[in-house]
């Protein structure tokens, strides 16, 4: 795999995960449960299990759970209380992790 | 600690002596490990099988307007736009070929007619993947001719962008154990969404992962990112007036360009273009094939007019998998035909002539009855450029099983 054939494995998971790619329709609330939507930290733990099988070193775990307090991933409004978690961003992050590549 | 040749080398671990008192070798060995090799190679491949007959017209040749009486392009003779520009008395180019006039009698373009690859195959697919492998006839060989070239003349430490192939893929030519990448548009080479967290968040993962071949391309990945971002792609500005086509190639021309204005590291670029499989209607002086040429021709001498005396350094070199039959078909156009012509320009280019062994048009002189023969093998002009340009020294494993010998190059390079 060459930088190009690894930007567009990249690329294409967050496309297909935040459901910008044409054509194609994925229900991560069908698939992390109704709960995910507002807990980060519980979206990233099945999106590991779901498409890892958790199988995922302590670094990228820790890695990605740096990310999940970032704004784009919480998207918490200061007059909404209820975070709306951006789980597409995490299935992506998920996706295009060194572990889901070697699989 | 082990120190390679190159790395004492760099490291200066020679410079307690002089140079003046060193052997020659020495001093050779030096200056080819301290100069980094400043030459780049363009390659384009003309998807289809481009009718070569068309573009470098044969016009002092009889037959081949007895062979192509509607698609024929005129003799110069008859003058204006409408008829071939004379080279040389003999072949004339096809006057959409016009930005290649100036070019040619400059001395910064030359032509290669009669050439090609020895295979007889006349499928697209298998004659490019022969022609690409550098391995005519072997369709066992999974890497290509330019990535083998590279392979050749490793780096220390190479740039993410020493070759790069302007598309979605990486053809054939590049694919191999060296590194290569494909950028089907300079400004789409990112990560998608916020930098901080899609970008931030891969290239995390990517450092601390113990895969050492995924680190690997992980770091060259976000490293030829950083580069981009560093340029200013959306203010470029073609230098010396030059105005590139508004089409797929001239993009692609226009990014090569801005690439290696950027200095990061290019040594290799691929871009192909396609549509030149004209069996119906393929026109004369108009039509599709006259369509196609002005492009080519207006991208190519506005890459020329942009990089001025960066040209220098740099040899832009043409292929297609196969030429057109010599006769033209019922319908106007041509068929999968065998000899094609090839352009060779830029710096340390010997321009202004025709390069061939002229093969002929007669009865007889065509291959299998119906095609302009190959003369001249087509790794031939590229063995002839890798060695003088780019500095390969042994094109033994670039092409294998070929007859490597320098002495039977047709000379269109200096040196």
């Amino acid at each position: 795999m060459n930088a190009g054939a690894l930007l567009n494995r990249l690329n294409f998971a967050l496309t297909l995960a935040t459901n910008h790619m044409p054509g194609a329709k994925v229900d991560l609330t069908e698939l992390l449960g109704p709960d995910a939507g507002a807990n980060p930290e519980l979206a990233l733990s099945d999106s590991l299990n779901d498409f890892l099988g958790g199988d995922v070193t302590a670094q990228t775990r820790a890695t990605l759970e740096k990310q999940m307090s970032d704004p784009q991933i919480v998207q918490a409004r200061l007059d909404d209380p209820v975070k709306h978690v951006n789980e597409g961003l995490i299935a992506g992050l998920v996706l295009g992790a060194p572990e889901f590549q070697r699989r | 600690m082990k120190i390679s040749r190159r790395v004492f080398l760099k490291g200066g671990g020679v410079a307690m002596i002089g140079m003046s008192a060193m052997p020659a070798f020495l001093q050779r060995a030096i200056a080819d490990t301290l100069a980094p090799n400043k030459k780049k190679l363009v390659v384009l491949f003309q998807r289809g099988a481009m009718d070569g007959l068309n573009v470098v017209v044969p016009f002092a040749e009889p037959n081949y307007y007895r062979m192509r009486p509607t698609i024929a392009i005129p003799q110069p003779k008859s003058g204006g736009a409408e008829a071939a520009i004379d080279l040389d008395g003999f072949f004339g180019l096809h006057p959409s070929l016009q930005p290649f006039e100036q070019l040619f009698h400059s001395g910064q373009l030359a032509i290669v007619q009669a050439v090609g690859s020895p295979d007889p195959s006349r499928s697209h697919f298998d004659a490019q993947d022969f022609m690409e492998s550098g391995t005519p006839g072997v369709r066992s060989t999974d890497d290509g001719w330019l990535n083998r070239s590279l392979q050749a003349m490793p780096e220390e430490k190479e740039s993410a962008f020493r070759a790069v192939a302007f598309g979605p893929y990486l053809p054939l030519t590049l694919r191999g154990k060296a590194s290569a990448i494909a950028i089907p548009d300079l400004k789409q080479f990112k990560v998608f969404g916020n930098p901080k967290v899609t970008e931030g968040g891969f290239e995390a993962m990517y450092a601390q992962t113990v895969d050492q071949a995924l680190h690997g391309v992980g770091q060259e990945t976000f490293e030829a990112v950083d580069s981009l971002k560093k340029l200013d792609l959306d203010n470029y500005q073609p230098e010396n007036g030059a105005e590139y086509p508004k089409s797929r190639f001239g993009r692609s021309l226009q990014e090569i360009a801005e690439l290696l204005k950027a200095d990061l590291g290019m040594e290799v670029a691929f871009l192909d273009s396609g549509g030149w499989d004209n069996h119906v209607n393929e026109g004369g002086v108009q039509g599709q094939l006259a369509n196609l040429l002005r492009d080519l021709s207006q991208g190519i001498a506005a890459f020329h007019q942009d990089l001025g005396d960066r040209m220098e350094d740099v040899v832009f070199v043409s292929m297609s998998e196969f030429g057109r039959t010599a006769h033209e078909n019922g319908n106007r156009g041509t068929d999968h035909g065998h000899a094609n012509c090839m352009f060779v320009m830029g710096g340390g280019v010997k321009g202004g002539k025709v390069y061939t062994k002229w093969p002929g048009l007669s009865d007889g002189q065509l291959h299998q009855d119906r095609d302009l023969a190959v003369t001249t093998d087509y790794r031939s002009v590229l063995g002839e450029i890798l060695i003088k340009h780019l500095g390969t020294r042994d094109l033994s494993t670039v092409f294998p099983g070929f007859d490597n010998d320098p002495t039977k190059f047709l000379n269109i390079l200096k040196g």
